[in-house]
Parts: C-alpha cells; structure tokens; sequence
C-alpha cells in the first residue's frame, strides 16, 4: 500500500505546474472548497466511524463510543 | 529580564512570527444531526461550536455536543439494560498563526457517558509553500479511554490509542487539486464489548480480541472545476489492520452553485472490507479469540447523501449567515452475521451558522 500510495504522490506532484494567482480564479470558487473540519463534516466523520467502522486517513479523531 | 526558555518559544510563537495572516472572523454554528435504522437504534446529536479570534494571531475554539442514544442493537440488546444514553462531547482548543503561512494548534477533547470516558489532545501543524500550491498538514493525536463494564464504571478497563496522521494538498493546474493522507494508528487495551456475548455450542461467553491494534491507511482525492460552478470530486482509501482486516472505500461528489447565494453538494461514498482474521459468523467450539461485533466481520457500505446551503450575503462577499440541510441513506450488508443481513438507516442534519 506504501509503495503504491508514493508512486501516486511522485506522479501526482511531477505532474503540476506552477499556477499564478491570476490564474486561480476556478480554484477559489466556493464549490472548491475543501472539507474544512466544520460541524457538517465532523458528524459525517462520526457517523462513518461509529456505524460502519469506516475510519481511513484524514478520517474522524474523535473519542468515545455512542455506539450502542 | 530573565525568561525561562518555555516562555522564550511563547514569545518567539506568538510575538515575533512572520507577516499576520488576514484576521479571522467569529463564528459560532448551531448544528443538529438524526441517525435512525432499521436495528431499533435512533440518535439525536445537537451540538454548538464557536471560533473567536483573540487579536490577529491567535483563534480559540470550543464545542459541546451530546448523542442521545435510544435503544440498543440487535448484538447487544438482550444485555444492555437500559434504552437510553447520552454522551457529552466536549472539545477547546487553540490555533496561533506563526506567519501568513503557517499554522500551529492544540485542542482537548473530554467524551463523557455512563460506561465510557475519553480524553485526549490533538497537535497539528498546517504549513504553505512560498507559491501557495501546497499545504502540508501534521497531526498527532493521543487519547485514553476508560470502558465498562457496568453503567458506573466499576471493574473499568483501559484503552490508549495513538496516531499520527499527516496530509498534502497539491494544486495540480488551474482546475484540479489533488491531496493525499496517510494515517497510522495504535491502539492498546480493551477494545471487546462489555455486553456483547459470543454464542459457542449452546452456551454464552465474553467477547475477546486482542488487545493490541495497529492500523495503517492511506487515501487519495481530486477535486477538479468542471465549471465556474460547478466542481467534481473522488476519493479512494485504503486501510489495513494487525486483525487481518483490509477495507476499500471511494466516494463520487458533485458541487453546484446555481445562484451565488446558494450551493448543493451531491456525494455516494462505499466501503467494502474482509473480516478480521478471528472472526467467525458462528463459533463451533471455544477459541483464543472471539466477537460478534458485526464490524470486525465482512459487509459493503453504500451512503449516498444530498445537502443544500443557503449563504447571506452572496457570494464573493463573506458571508454573514449560513443555513444548512442534509439528508443520506446509509446502507449496510453484512455478508456472515446471521442477526441481521442488511441494516438500512437514515440521516439527516440542519446547521446555522452565524459570522461576526
């Protein structure tokens, strides 16, 4: 999984270019956003860790169980 | 004047860093979220959060939430004695913002119910490059937490759980961005479940798993403008445990603002993973280890979800309100559990938030 996810990361980063400010206008668009840990996205988080024990990285941090 | 030198790192972190970054704004968001399915379970989750910024370098932040939990499922009905459960969720941290660029925090976290406390402290550090194209995000998180048996706590039972996680946000070109994130855990203690028994020819006994976890993941996800408003995103995970458990996870989204003020976001996320290496649907004599936690067995996940958010004033202006609504259906096949072949729920949020 390493090995695949730093072959992704080395593609994915020889890839860019450099992108100027002018240039950013579609990157700052709202629907560009990214996942900010808002309350929306923290309880996403919490539901996918305690219902279905999906918890992959970047995922929930959270604590305690509420699981019954 | 003499400093001893925690005060000096103070000084250097909070005084004399870089170029301010833009003052952040105060926030503060009602948010409330349902859960209910087709196991008897039903949780209410309201919650409050609040972001204040303390000159221009400094933003404190703090929430309090509570899961009232009603009933219990199917695994552990016949021995959890009570029908209801709150647990209250609380969190404070801090975020100093070392230059325009970089971004140290720290927050606490206190969960509270009858039968299971947790504490722990998250550090993270956000840093962008020179050209703003890539922001390299680190956390460390530690937590401990105190489980059953019994509803106060006696004959209680530890758990500690370490992980460090880390991300990368990459701006691809003039459209796409690309991040990548790693995470690693390690948990140590009791991890079974107080009321969960294990059926083994005819008789009952308590659940077993090993008390040591150690969890790898890793996950990848674009996010491409298809057009002025309209963006499209997809991610794929990867996870693996010492429990020989191995799970796949992708999601589709789609976003579209078809008025300044207004955005929906349309998302499908599935997951499918093995069974760990001790799991077994019926258990024909005693072994070493043993569960009926249907989540250490194999099952496919689908949640398809639909939100729509309602911003004051338009967009490019800050806004000054938001208000949120969202709904999902969360689908659950489990392939070896005899209770209960399909679990099917429903989800739903509202959320306010207000800026100063």
């Amino acid at each position: 999984m390493t090995r695949a996810m730093g072959t992704l990361l080395l593609l994915g980063l020889a890839g860019c270019a450099t992108v100027r400010p002018w240039q950013r206008e579609r990157l700052t668009a709202r629907c560009m956003a990214t996942d900010e840990p808002t309350s929306p996205a923290m309880y996403d988080a919490h539901v996918r860790a305690v219902r279905i024990g999906d918890v992959v990285a970047a995922g929930a941090g959270g604590g305690g169980c509420g699981c019954n | 004047m003499q400093l001893k030198p925690w005060r000096w790192v103070l000084v250097g972190v909070v005084g004399c860093g870089g170029p301010l970054p833009p003052r952040p704004r105060a926030e503060v968001t009602l948010h409330g979220g349902h859960y209910g399915d087709n196991d008897h379970v039903s949780v209410w989750s309201p919650s409050v959060r609040a972001r204040v910024p303390v000159g221009r370098r400094v933003t404190v932040s703090a929430s309090y939430g509570v899961d009232i939990v009603s009933a219990a499922s199917v695994d552990i009905v016949a021995s959890a004695s009570r029908m209801n459960e709150v647990r209250h969720d609380t969190t404070a941290g801090a975020q100093v913002a070392v230059d325009d660029r970089t971004t140290v925090g720290v927050s606490g976290r206190d969960s509270r119910e009858s039968d299971y406390l947790s504490d722990g402290v998250t550090l993270t550090v956000d840093r962008e490059n020179a050209a703003r194209t890539r922001t390299l995000h680190v956390e460390a998180r530690g937590r401990w937490d105190r489980v059953g048996p019994g509803w106060v706590l006696q004959d209680r039972a530890d758990l500690g759980v370490g992980t460090l996680a880390a991300s990368l946000t990459q701006v691809l070109d003039r459209l796409t961005v690309l991040r990548f994130a790693l995470q690693a855990d390690v948990l140590s203690g009791y991890q079974a479940s107080a009321y969960r028994y294990v059926p083994v020819g005819g008789q009952w006994f308590t659940e077993q798993v090993p008390e040591l976890r150690v969890r790898g993941s890793g996950s990848a996800r674009i996010q491409r403008s298809l057009r002025r408003n309209v963006s499209l995103l997809a991610e794929y995970g990867l996870s693996g445990d010492s429990w020989g458990l191995v799970a796949h996870s992708g999601e589709v989204g789609l976003r579209w603002e078809p008025a300044p003020w207004a955005m929906f976001d349309v998302r499908a996320r599935v997951m499918a993973q093995n069974g760990a290496s001790f799991y077994q649907g019926t258990y024909a004599s005693l072994t070493e280890y043993r569960t009926r936690d249907r989540m250490l067995g194999p099952m496919e996940a689908f949640w398809p979800t639909a939100s729509f958010r309602f911003d004051w004033p338009a967009w490019p202006a800050p806004p000054s309100w938001e208000v949120g609504v969202r709904g999902g259906w969360l689908h659950q096949q489990l392939e070896d559990y005899a209770p209960l072949r399909s679990r099917d729920a429903g989800t739903g949020e509202v959320w306010v938030t207000r800026w100063f």
